[in-house]
């Protein structure tokens, strides 16, 4: 039994809502997930299903006047306790994010340098001298053969791919047990793409490292991790290994969404799931999938699945033995 | 893939790169200066009445009225004029004084000083407290809706409403300041001109707060700052270094205007207080038509503004990287 | 018959009709519809003259007959600053029509026609900023005599460049949305599509504008009759009251100047507010 990183128990999140006067709106509801060290786990949904807003609980970002009921664990220790100086602790030293959109989440009036050692220079993790170094280093091993004139450089200066590879540094710096990836290769063009999640996957083996990473890309989570968790309008519909739920998949929605890529070898008709990706403050009672889901009876209408133990995975449907696997083999 | 190529980092490349930009300011900033003191002279020119009765008397005959005009150098067209004037003023001749019959620059050179003391301190007033009040009110969201109200108050005090109020209350029924001049030796000079620079201050310091707080806000919100925090880094820390720095571009804007147009607010508070300085003097010579002076103090007031702009535009091409490889314009 | 897309037309309407009271903004909005009732309607309901002297009852407080008390030859205050308020607001109107109407005008046109027009434009604009606008005013009285229209005209010629900087980078926005291209496609005439869509749906920008306007010129052209440029003596107007009781303000008789400055930066302050209110929402719109 491999030891328990980050343990997600049953967390719900209620946001405020946009104008003064409304009520709250729930956007994760009930979610439960754990990351072993040096684990990689999928998380996999679409816009409003509330995965990077995970990424944020675990952070401890919710935004001002977010609820969250629920644990959220690490190492055992509850972060939700935790005052200002353990947080800023916890993640200086434990946890590092990589964002999507890099050039955003850069100061443009920063070196490269300067940037990259500031977190581990503020934490006193390394002195300033070493702290260079180790940036130097890292920027070779992800590929940048130039670290010397890049670190000396302004983000404006360097193209998407770079910046984004500059980001997967700066979340190495301060050799952090678990890395949250959220969409880092969104932004980026496609060619770029695999480059930076290959450099990505070989850093999380290479250290092993545990990592969450976010996506909408099925086949790019199936790829870079070891399980996978699939989400949905805030909650999580599907759990289990990379091997059981992409080549057979128990819920609807996974189902669904295999099915609506785009084919290489055949020409034929894209079949799109009908409808809309919900959020969870949509729903109204009973599965959130019910109004989009082909397999759905009267009491997905009025009960709520919860997650069960099906077919060496976990699943929250009333009807995973009916779901339609899908007819090839990926690529 | 990269933005940087070798054939534009050559040194010749990036000097030009650099240096165009500033001449293009200060081509820019002396065109503007150029431009607007011709239209004044042209306008003081086109005054009517005839300066020419004033020097020769109502019962000249055509030929002394000839003479006169020609002396005053005002049978010439007014390009000329404007050139000679020019002339004369870049060697710190600005003609005679028709009130005072002296030197205008031996009427201004005594007063400037007044009132660039005057303006100084204004200006570090505006600077500290309108910096200091709009990023407290930008980044602890608690304060900001106080902090908006007296900004909204403070922007609507005109400098002679604020000298009224602070000389009724300071000067006259408290007795702590003086109520007129500009005192002498240093010391003395702050007592006398704490009201007029409080007055004159009020409310820029209103405006320069309000940008402040509207750019600490916006840069607070940034993605950038974001990943600041999500590294661990202490709030002081995050203030320092990525907001505070970030926001200061429009906020050393604002400030930088702000001081450049100080000289001209300067004319109510002196004229208020009864401070003898550039701009008391402008103000006394409009109904004495003492045209010279008129000119001279105008175009002091314009060649400033214009300056102090220009070395905005260049302070920003330093700050902000961007600008630089944008060759100053972001 | 055109086809003319809606979908550019009157974008601004769906923000107001989404419309929620704004407590502030009634309130300020109350405020200023009173100041300007109270301009209008001044000279009428004064209690005394407003040029009526008393020298027998000079500097005197605040009393029953004298509600404000009165100035330094004996005039009533309350009566000259409501008599006042005429000019004092007639003065920023005129300027602000003026100013607001030059300004959309030359913005409209930079932002429609670019190139030459706007870089002439905007160079003169750049030589008008450069002048203060107490300065234009000085220079103003200096040429032709100090007096209402001096100031008013001078202070109109400097609020242009303003105006027309806020105008012309809204118009901008709006020529470039592709209902303006899809007009011009269908044959519309310039002059049509500027006048009916580009300034309808600048206009929200445009009062806002005006109204932040009104404003900054009430504390100038209060300034000019400060100084002595504006309107003339025995004239009432807030700003030459606050000049005149200056010398009773240093015998302690704050009556005159305080109660003019005061009544000012109310008239600001509630014009200041409604400005910004207006034009949040117009930004909220798009």
């Amino acid at each position: 039994m491999k030891h328990a990183l980050l343990e997600i128990d049953g967390l719900s999140v209620d946001l405020l809502g946009r104008q003064r006067g409304d009520g709250l709106r729930r956007v994760i509801h009930d979610v439960s997930l754990t990351v072993a060290s040096g684990e990689s786990v999928g998380l996999v949904g679409e816009s409003g299903s509330g995965k990077s807003m995970t990424t944020k609980a675990v952070m401890g970002l919710l935004p001002r006047g977010a609820r969250a009921n629920g644990a959220l664990r690490y190492h055992g220790q509850d972060i939700s306790g935790y005052n200002r100086k353990e947080l800023s602790a916890y993640r200086a030293k434990q946890i590092a994010m990589i964002y999507q959109d890099p050039r955003a989440h850069t100061n443009p009036l920063v070196k490269i340098g300067d940037f990259l050692i500031e977190g581990v220079v503020a934490a006193k993790l390394m002195s300033r001298a070493d702290a260079r170094e180790r940036a130097h280093d890292l920027l070779q091993s992800v590929g940048i053969t130039d670290a010397g004139r890049r670190m000396v450089q302004y983000p404006h200066e360097l193209s998407g791919g770079l910046l984004q590879r500059v980001m997967i540094v700066m979340a190495l710096m301060s050799s952090p047990s678990l890395i949250l990836a959220d969409e880092p290769t969104t932004a980026l063009d496609v060619t770029v793409q695999s480059e930076v999640v290959a450099i990505l996957a070989e850093q999380i083996r290479d250290r092993s490292l545990g990592m969450l990473f976010i996506t909408h890309d099925l086949d790019l989570a199936a790829a870079i991790s070891d399980s996978l968790a699939v989400m949905y309008a805030g909650a999580i519909v599907e759990n289990g290994s990379v091997k059981a739920i992409y080549d057979s998949p128990r819920h609807p929605y996974t189902a669904g969404l295999l099915a609506s890529r785009p084919s290489l070898h055949e020409v034929k008709r894209l079949q799109a799931i009908p409808g809309r990706p919900l959020s969870a403050f949509e729903v109204a009672g009973g599965c959130a999938f019910a109004s989009r889901c082909p397999l759905a009876s009267q009491r997905c209408l009025d009960e709520r699945p919860v997650m069960r133990e099906v077919d060496g995975r976990e699943v929250a449907c009333h009807h995973p033995q009916n779901v339609e696997l899908p007819t090839r083999r990926p690529a | 893939m990269d933005s940087a190529t070798t054939s534009q980092n050559t040194v010749f490349a990036r000097a030009v790169r650099v240096g165009w930009p500033i001449v293009r300011i200060i081509s820019g900033a002396g065109g503007t200066a150029l431009v607007t003191s011709f239209v004044t002279f042209a306008a003081l020119a086109f005054t009517p009445g005839d300066p020419v009765s004033r020097v020769v008397g109502e019962r000249a005959t055509d030929e002394q009225r000839a003479a006169a005009r020609h002396a005053l150098g005002l049978d010439q067209p007014i390009p000329i004029r404007f050139l000679r004037w020019l002339g004369n003023a870049l060697h710190g001749d600005f003609g005679r004084s028709i009130t005072y019959r002296q030197d205008v620059s031996s009427l201004i050179a005594p007063r400037i000083s007044t009132t660039l003391f005057l303006v100084v301190m204004a200006a570090v007033i505006i600077v500290v407290v309108g910096v200091a009040l709009g990023a407290f009110g930008g980044w602890h969201g608690r304060w900001r809706p106080i902090i908006s109200a007296m900004i909204g108050v403070g922007i609507s005090i005109p400098s002679f409403v604020a000298a009224s109020v602070l000389i009724g209350t300071f000067a006259v029924e408290l007795g702590w300041f003086p109520t007129y001049g500009a005192g002498q030796g240093f010391l003395d000079r702050i007592h006398h001109l704490t009201l007029p620079s409080i007055a004159l201050s009020l409310a820029w310091t209103a405006y320069v707060a309000q940008i402040t707080m509207a750019s600490v806000r916006e840069e607070a919100g940034r993605e950038h700052v974001e990943t600041a925090v999500g590294r661990g880094l202490k709030p002081s820390l995050v203030f320092r270094r990525h907001v505070l720095r970030n926001a200061s571009l429009p906020v050393l804007t604002a400030s930088g205007l702000t001081v450049a147009g100080l000289v001209a607010g300067a004319v109510v508070v002196e004229t208020a207080f009864g401070v003898d300085g550039i701009g008391s003097l402008l103000v006394k010579s409009v109904p004495n038509k003492d045209y010279p002076v008129v000119m001279a103090i105008s175009m002091l007031i314009v060649v400033i503004f214009v300056t102090v702009a220009a070395l905005l535009d260049l302070a920003q091409m330093v700050l902000d990287p961007r600008a630089r490889a944008a060759g100053g314009r972001r | 018959m055109t086809a003319v897309p809606v979908s550019g037309v009157r974008l601004a309407r769906i923000s107001t009709a989404a419309r929620r009271i704004d407590p502030i903004l009634a309130t300020a909005g109350v405020v200023c519809a009173l100041l300007v009732l109270l301009a209008i309607a001044g000279p009428w309901i004064a209690p005394f003259p407003p040029n009526q002297t008393d020298v027998l009852a000079a500097s005197q407080g605040p009393s029953a007959t004298h509600l404000l008390g009165t100035d330094s030859i004996g005039r009533d205050i309350l009566s000259r600053l409501l008599a006042g308020a005429r000019l004092s607001f007639l003065g920023p109107g005129i300027i602000v029509v003026l100013s607001t109407t030059l300004g959309t005008l030359f913005g409209i046109a930079c932002a429609w026609w670019g190139g030459f027009v706007d870089s002439m434009l905007t160079k003169a604009f750049n030589v008008l900023f450069a002048i203060p606008g107490i300065l234009m005013a000085l220079v103003a009285a200096a040429v032709f005599g100090a007096g209402f229209w001096a100031a008013v005209l001078s202070l109109s010629l400097v609020y242009v460049p303003y105006v027309a900087r806020v105008i012309r980078s809204a118009a901008l926005q709006e020529r470039r949305r592709p209902y303006v291209e899809a007009c011009q496609l269908a044959g519309m005439s310039g002059l049509r599509i500027c006048s009916r869509h580009v300034f309808g749906n600048v206009q929200p920008v445009v009062v806002a504008q005006a109204t932040v306007g009104f404003g900054s010129a009430l504390m100038d052209f209060g300034a000019a009759s400060f100084l002595g440029i504006g309107v003339q003596p025995p004239q009432a107007e807030w700003g030459l009251m606050v000049s005149d009781g200056r010398t009773e303000l240093l015998n302690g008789a704050l009556q005159q100047s305080l109660s003019a400055g005061a009544l000012i930066v109310l008239s600001v302050v509630a014009f200041n507010v409604l400005g910004e209110r207006l034009s949040d929402r117009t930004g909220a719109g798009r």
